[in-house]
């Protein structure tokens, strides 16, 4: 506007100045006043300057007084011989009076209407500089950074919160420095980490003609290692001498640290949860946290007489190699005068944007080299508290990324280090009832299997998930008036409460198979052991009650054992009605004759039920699995190899396997 | 359970009572979903059908589930009625001795 307005004028001094020529050629005084009025019209000067540098112009060699009305109220004097009155216009609109005083004739006249109209646009140009000046006041005064570029790329304009925004004092001091060093101040980042190229900024891109979104920038300062974040937004306005390009830089830093910070304790947290591993814990969170909040993450504990890592995390392996050995080479001692040994003692974190001189300085060379290799450049380490006594420290680095620590990296790793620490305790909690259940689990099985003239006897016992509890599944081998009881079962159910049951069922067969010698009769004890009970408790049992070369095969409600003669299996035994359900229910063996070399399996559901990429186990490849066993430890290490190459996922249930084999 | 098979449970009324049909895998993952839906069927009615001609497979919790509704039933004075499922599942209440002890129709 204001370029067009300024062309505008100074075309039209120039056709006004032919024609004038044309009519008074010898009034050169004429012609430079006039030629005077446009300089005035095209320069920016506020509308006192224009007043001042017109009158100049006119008095003394036009007229011999000069005065102006511009929107001041004062009354405009009548018109008479000695004076003339002039109205200032331009573009059709009256914007003042001047008023002349002196003797002139009718061609004076016409100049001094011409006149006029080059002092009102003037004027009114004034006016629009004026504009500018308070926009310029606007933008002085908004929080956002604002900068103005020519074509070529240069600042034009920047406010106050520009130049602070770019570490400058004064926009004059921003204004006066070449753009590449104002770039070169910073490394620039795209959100995704990638590096930020020059032309990829808005405001090239408007340079350039084009309609860029607004970007997201991370921008470190290379002096200071000041991480900060932008939302740059360009918009094209046409210039005098061209387009230019106006830039909004918001700072967004701290609404994209919260976030981030936010982003990453949820993360940090679900990896918390999911393993109760300590050491695999904390060493995810590691890498959870590289390269977001530091370059390098280490985690360590004490252990004997030093710090031992127990997590190490860098983008690039080759560099966690370097630091792996390094820290193979030099553990910190427990009784280290600083670093992570000091932090576990106090419990207190640091922070330290500079490697102190003196750690250089004592340090050992290879380890002034190794610091010097991985670049560090900020370190902060933060204790890991559980049950408020430190128990090991997170150390973060910063190297090639050129950061340094903020406080709300400190605030942000303290709370991260915090939530390790309760995961931790979790852990060891668990650990704890982990034990207890392990010992309670040991009560439902024999101590170990008995020995057994004429049969060899092998188990195996795989509890479900580490997460779960004491399971229902049991065995046992005890001996009878007639032989040996052979037993696996299973009570639905888990927990304490299936424990106890569990146990109870199988004393209550071991019990009554002992005296009773009848497995039949056993069964029947157990099933109004349970039918008695108020709450239902299902549970199935196998039993193979071997007399001399005969054994007798029960099943009530489980699976039927599988008999291996010949190298292949098959079932044997009835199906006969699950346990607890019915009072009433009973009982009947199935006798197989022995042979040398028979195996004969008990299993538990957990086995079939096994959960693989598309199916569950399964009896048909149990079957398979079983083919050409010899004995009883090889059919029991068969299921075991076929199970766990089949099984995808968490074991979802205990599984329990007896087996025997005649010899 | 991650990876395991879709499943799910819904509820409609069936002549005189209300039948739960179960589609997919009825195991310690899935069996608290089926036995919600056998609870809010009771409050309606005290013959409940589970509808199991779409279940592939059957575990040792879904016995218990079906004992114990079959328990509560009649000692509400009502009855569970199993719609006979595959073969998977027909073994497994093979296994148990369920047949004779639990009405079981082809039907609905």
């Amino acid at each position: 506007v204001i370029g067009a307005a300024a062309g505008g004028a100074a075309l039209g001094a120039a056709a006004v100045a032919a024609a004038w020529r044309r009519r008074h050629a010898s009034d050169q005084r004429r012609f430079a006043m006039i030629r005077g009025a446009a300089v005035i019209a095209d320069t920016a000067l506020s509308i006192p300057e224009v007043l001042a540098r017109a009158r100049e112009l006119l008095v003394p060699r036009f007229a011999a007084e000069c005065e102006f009305h511009v929107g001041d109220g004062r009354p405009t004097p009548a018109e008479d011989a000695a004076t003339m009155v002039v109205p200032l216009r331009s573009r059709g609109r009256t914007v003042g009076t001047m008023v002349l005083r002196g003797s002139f004739d009718a061609g004076d006249r016409e100049f001094a209407h011409l006149f006029g109209g080059r002092v009102a646009l003037a004027l009114e140009n004034a006016g629009l500089f004026a504009e500018l000046e308070s926009l310029e006041a606007a933008l002085g005064t908004l929080a956002e950074a604002v900068t103005i570029q020519d074509e070529r790329g240069q600042l034009v304009y920047a406010n106050d919160a520009a130049a602070a925004a770019l570490g400058f004092e004064s926009a004059e001091q921003l204004l006066a420095t070449p753009p590449r060093e104002i770039v070169d101040a910073y490394e620039s980042f795209h959100e995704d980490g990638s590096p930020l190229r020059i032309e990829e900024l808005p405001g090239r891109k408007v340079l350039a003609g084009l309609a860029p979104d607004p970007l997201l920038v991370r921008a470190v300062e290379r002096r200071t290692g000041e991480e900060r974040w932008r939302i740059v937004k360009a918009t094209p306005v046409p210039g005098r001498g061209g387009r230019l390009a106006v830039n909004i830089i918001e700072d967004v830093t701290d609404v994209k640290r919260a976030e981030m910070a936010q982003r990453f304790l949820a993360a940090a947290s679900a990896v918390l949860a999911s393993s109760l591993d300590y050491e695999e814990t904390l060493a995810r969170i590691a890498e959870l946290a590289v390269p977001r909040l530091a370059d390098w993450c280490s985690v360590s504990v004490p252990e004997k007489d030093r710090m031992r890592s127990v997590a190490l995390a860098h983008v690039d392996p080759e560099k966690v190699r370097f630091a792996r050995s390094y820290q193979e080479r030099f553990p910190t001692p427990l009784n280290a005068p600083t670093g992570t040994a000091q932090v576990l003692r106090d419990g207190v974190a640091q922070v330290m944007n500079e490697i102190p001189a003196a750690l250089m300085e004592v340090a050992d060379p290879e380890v002034r080299e190794a610091i010097r290799e991985l670049g560090m450049r900020a370190a902060m380490l933060v204790p890991i508290m559980s049950r408020e006594r430190p128990i090991g420290v997170i150390s973060f680095v910063m190297a090639e990324s050129r950061r340094v620590f903020s406080p709300a990296d400190l605030e942000l790793a303290s709370e991260l280090a915090r939530r390790a620490g309760t995961a931790v305790e979790n852990a060891r909690l668990y650990r704890e009832r982990s034990r207890i259940a392990a010992t309670l689990q040991r009560g439902l099985l024999p101590e170990e299997l008995p020995r057994i003239p004429g049969l060899r006897l092998a188990s195996l016992y795989r509890p479900a998930g580490p997460e779960n509890l004491v399971g229902g599944d049991f065995y046992d081998a005890f001996p009878t008036a007639a032989g040996w009881m052979l037993v696996v079962g299973d009570v639905t159910g888990r927990g304490a409460e299936a424990a106890a049951q569990t146990g109870q069922a199988r004393h209550t067969l071991r019990t009554a198979g002992t005296i009773v010698g009848d497995p039949a009769a056993a069964l029947e004890q157990l099933n109004l052991a349970l039918a008695d009970r108020r709450v239902l408790t299902p549970c199935t049992v196998a039993i193979v009650h071997v007399t001399a070369r005969t054994a007798d095969v029960l099943c009530a409600g489980h699976p039927q054992p599988l008999l291996v003669r010949d190298g292949a299996a098959r079932p044997v035994g009835h199906f006969g009605p699950i346990l607890g359900a019915w009072p009433d229910s009973r009982w009947s063996p199935q006798p197989v004759e022995l042979a040398a070399g028979d195996v004969i399996v008990l299993y538990t559901d957990g086995v079939t039920d096994a959960r693989g990429a598309r199916e569950r186990f399964g009896v048909d490849r149990l079957v398979a699995a079983l083919a050409g066993a010899a004995d009883a430890a090889g059919a029991v290490s068969a299921i075991d190899g076929a199970l766990s190459a089949f099984q995808r996922g968490a074991q979802a249930d205990d599984t329990a396997i007896l087996a025997l084999d005649v010899t | 359970m991650e990876g395991g098979p879709v499943f799910s449970v819904s509820r409609r009324r069936a002549g005189d009572g209300v039948a739960v049909v179960a589609v997919g895998e009825i195991d310690l993952a899935t069996v608290d979903a089926v036995r919600a839906e056998i609870d809010a069927a009771r409050t309606e009615t005290t013959l409940v059908l589970l509808d199991l001609r779409d279940v592939t497979f059957i575990d040792s919790a879904g016995v218990r589930l079906v004992l114990e509704g079959s328990r509560e039933l009649a000692a509400e004075g009502g009855e569970l009625v199993i719609v006979r499922g595959g073969p998977e599942v027909r073994r497994v209440f093979d296994l148990v001795g369920l047949d004779g002890r639990v009405k079981m129709v082809d039907e609905p």
